[in-house]
């Protein structure tokens, strides 16, 4: 079941093709993530999958059916863009959030006190919300996108500015929020996250999607068929391995080598221990999302390595 | 356009709230009835207090009767006294007059007055025939009470040296002279009376200030809130929960009924100080100051001219990031206010004239226009009606392009949006 359906959704802005013509299919129970350099669409995208705008064209379904004003609470959404209001006190800002959310007054304040529990600010809840650092402010509005249990979280860059503990904080608390059945749709420019998190994506370039697919295969289909071996001592000499190798690129205790059609990894290690190589470790080469991403966005065909 | 009910009242709540708890909300709701009830008395003790030395005035005598009779320490004449004649004998007191030694030179009296030896000169002229011409020579030409003063004497020196030529005595003309009194009467549908008060002078100017004065201070609210939002970026995640017509309805909601509560408060305390007078109280036995049909009228009046405005109001926060770049925009939305405020005397005055009928049916300047016709006078019920047709058909209207502009703008970022631009908003889907 697909949590989210887009087919030939388009919308312009004046002359500018901010979303053109795009179909693309978010499946539930994962997380999703929403890739693409500033100004892609992505937030066109996303704020059309809110209601906060109509699609000039194009059709948009949650979970089978056509999208209405019935699943205007099927959504949770933190925006890149934060805004609180700093006055108000932080359990009633979360109730206000809860509240327009659908939950009553009483279910609101329960949500709220138990998730500022969970994220370690449970004293504060009577504070006002402009006494709170910048990365607690970020847990509340964490909090304002998820108290009403949403079916569709949409998370726009949650991990920006954080702390690396608060950002294994953020992380465990997005894939509870997972397990109880929120799916969750990140968009976000850090791809490590992106190689750790997320098990589908699309990245969208100038309105359209340019690639979508799971992480591990898109990887693997831009990954070259390097083998990427790192010893202890310096890598034995590249005539060891000749006859194996179409190319092999020695550097210090690194090497890289691109097997002939037809010969299977383990011929490889063989030679290099036979050669005597003190081999620490040994593997294909994988692309990074970020590698992708560039090559991608940039328009250049060859996908590059890290290193 | 489908509007969820409970979204409002969540925003207007939230707005409420918010506002009532500030110490803003608290300290103007204290000081303005400080100020409003100081502005009012201050005049009347200040005038009571009589600071410095009274004023000087040289009495130049060229007719040979008048100038003796004009120093003499007179009674308050009726004609100084016409309303209130113990403040005005007090006021008279402020006043000494001297005959200027005979033959003395004007040009030596001017220069003495140049110099501020002395405050002023009154030159006395005339016979019997002509009557008496007096003419006032002075730095200060500004005060009122002066010329008060100075009127009633001249009068009653004429009288009594009249009277003398008649053979009666100089005492006779304060026998002769009585207090006239004017009492009103307020004659209402069905020939219905009830006595006249000072209530029914004010009730019109008040009616409309009050309007006048909550558009213009809570529209303004209104816009600088959308604005905030709009700059704290908080408004992206609320209009993901909400549409954004449902938002700025909550806003209004919310702001217009801070407003009541102070106007309540202010209103409340203002009726207390005005019934702690007895006078008044009695004034009011035969009925209130304010007729329920008034009352009615007034928050009706107010109710859809609020959201008139602050429809436009919210609309022009939308587009703008700046309290700068609103001004520019705000000028043509004011002025709909202002034109019936400047206009108020003469509609009071002629509440009937057709200019007036036709501004108190025209839905921009209805709510103001009208209000002062109903405090004045018992407009026709098809006027009342057609005005506040017109005044509802126009607010939905406003309501639903504002609705537009605020929708697109609130997302906007960077320069203001010319106005063709948001007029293609307007027209958009």
């Amino acid at each position: 079941m697909d949590a989210l359906s887009y087919r030939g959704v388009r919308k312009n802005f004046g002359d500018v093709e901010a979303v053109k013509p795009l179909d693309l299919d978010i499946p539930a129970g994962r997380i999703f993530g929403l890739l693409g350099p500033n100004g892609a669409g992505k937030t066109t995208l996303i704020r059309m999958t809110l209601g906060i705008i109509l699609p000039d064209e194009g059709s948009i379904s949650v979970y089978g059916e056509p999208k209405s004003r019935k699943h205007e609470n099927y959504f949770g959404y933190l925006p890149e863009d934060r805004g609180l209001y700093p006055k108000m006190k932080v359990w009633e800002l979360l109730v206000f959030f809860g509240q327009l959310r659908g939950l009553s007054a009483k279910e609101a304040k329960k949500r709220a006190l138990a998730g500022l529990d969970r994220l370690g600010l449970a004293e504060w809840a009577e504070n006002k919300v402009e006494e709170l650092s910048k990365g607690m402010q970020q847990k509340i509005q964490l909090l304002t996108a998820l108290i009403h249990k949403p079916k569709v979280a949409i998370l726009d860059e949650p991990f920006s500015g954080l702390d690396p503990v608060n950002m294994d904080l953020f992380k465990e608390v997005i894939k509870e929020t997972l397990e109880q059945g929120t799916n969750i749709v990140l968009s976000t420019h850090q791809m490590e996250q992106v190689e750790q998190m997320c098990e589908r994506i699309a990245l969208i370039n100038k309105g359209q999607i340019v690639l979508s697919g799971e992480v591990g295969e898109i990887r693997s289909r831009y990954g070259s068929k390097e083998i990427r071996v790192e010893y202890s001592g310096d890598a034995p000499a590249a005539d060891t391995v000749d006859g194996l190798v179409q190319k092999a690129r020695l550097n210090g205790h690194e090497a890289r080598y691109t097997l002939k059609e037809g010969v299977p990894l383990r011929d490889l290690l063989a030679a290099i221990l036979q050669a005597g190589g003190d081999v620490v470790r040994f593997g294909e080469e994988q692309a990074s999302m970020h590698d992708i991403f560039v090559t991608v966005v940039t328009g250049n065909g060859e996908v590059g390595h890290e290193g | 356009m489908r509007v969820d009910a409970t979204n409002v009242w969540v925003v207007a709540r939230r707005e409420f709230m918010d506002r009532v708890r500030r110490k803003l909300f608290l300290v103007t709701t204290l000081i303005m009835p400080i100020i409003f009830g100081g502005l009012m008395v201050l005049p009347a003790v200040l005038s009571v207090m009589h600071t410095g030395k009274p004023m000087q005035v040289l009495v130049v005598d060229k007719t040979g009767w008048a100038g003796p009779a004009m120093v003499r320490a007179l009674p308050a004449s009726p004609a100084e006294a016409d309303s209130d004649g113990k403040s005005h004998a007090e006021a008279a007191k402020g006043f000494v007059f001297k005959l200027a030694p005979a033959g003395a030179a004007m040009t030596t009296i001017r220069r003495e007055i140049g110099d501020g030896k002395v405050d002023g000169a009154l030159v006395l002229e005339g016979d019997e025939k002509s009557g008496l011409k007096g003419t006032y020579y002075g730095q200060n030409l500004s005060n009122p009470q002066l010329f008060q003063v100075l009127d009633g004497r001249l009068n009653t020196v004429l009288l009594e040296h009249r009277l003398a030529k008649l053979g009666l005595a100089p005492g006779v003309a304060q026998q002769l002279k009585g207090r006239v009194d004017l009492e009103t009467v307020k004659v209402e549908k069905g020939g219905k009376t009830r006595k006249g008060s000072i209530m029914d002078f004010i009730m019109p100017f008040v009616l409309a200030m009050i309007i006048y004065m909550m558009i213009i201070m809570y529209g303004v609210a209104i816009m600088n809130g959308v604005l905030e939002e709009k700059n704290s970026k908080v408004v992206e995640v609320i209009v993901s929960a909400v549409r954004p017509f449902e938002l700025m309805l909550g806003k209004i909601v919310g702001i217009a009924s801070v407003g009541l509560l102070q106007y309540g408060i202010w209103i409340t305390l203002g009726a207390f100080v005005y019934f702690a007078n007895p006078m008044n109280f009695q004034a009011h036995l035969e009925g209130p100051p304010i007729r329920l049909t008034q009352l009615v009228v007034l928050v009706v009046y107010f109710l859809l001219g609020f959201v008139f405005y602050s429809s436009l109001y919210a609309a022009i926060g939308a587009c703008c990031t700046t309290q700068q770049e609103t001004q520019q925009l705000q000028m043509p939305v004011t002025f709909g206010l202002v034109i019936p405020f400047v206009l108020m005397m003469p509609t009071i005055m002629t509440p009937n004239a057709s200019w007036v009928v036709a501004l108190s049916l025209f839905p921009i300047t209805s709510p103001i226009t009208m209000l002062l016709r109903v405090g004045s006078i018992d407009v026709p019920l098809w006027q009342l009606g057609t005005s506040l047709g017109l005044l509802a058909a126009g607010t939905v209207g406003i309501a639903w392009v504002a609705g537009k502009i605020f929708r697109v703008g609130i997302l906007m970022t960077g320069k203001r949006p010319s106005i063709p631009e948001i007029l293609r908003w307007v027209r958009e889907k």
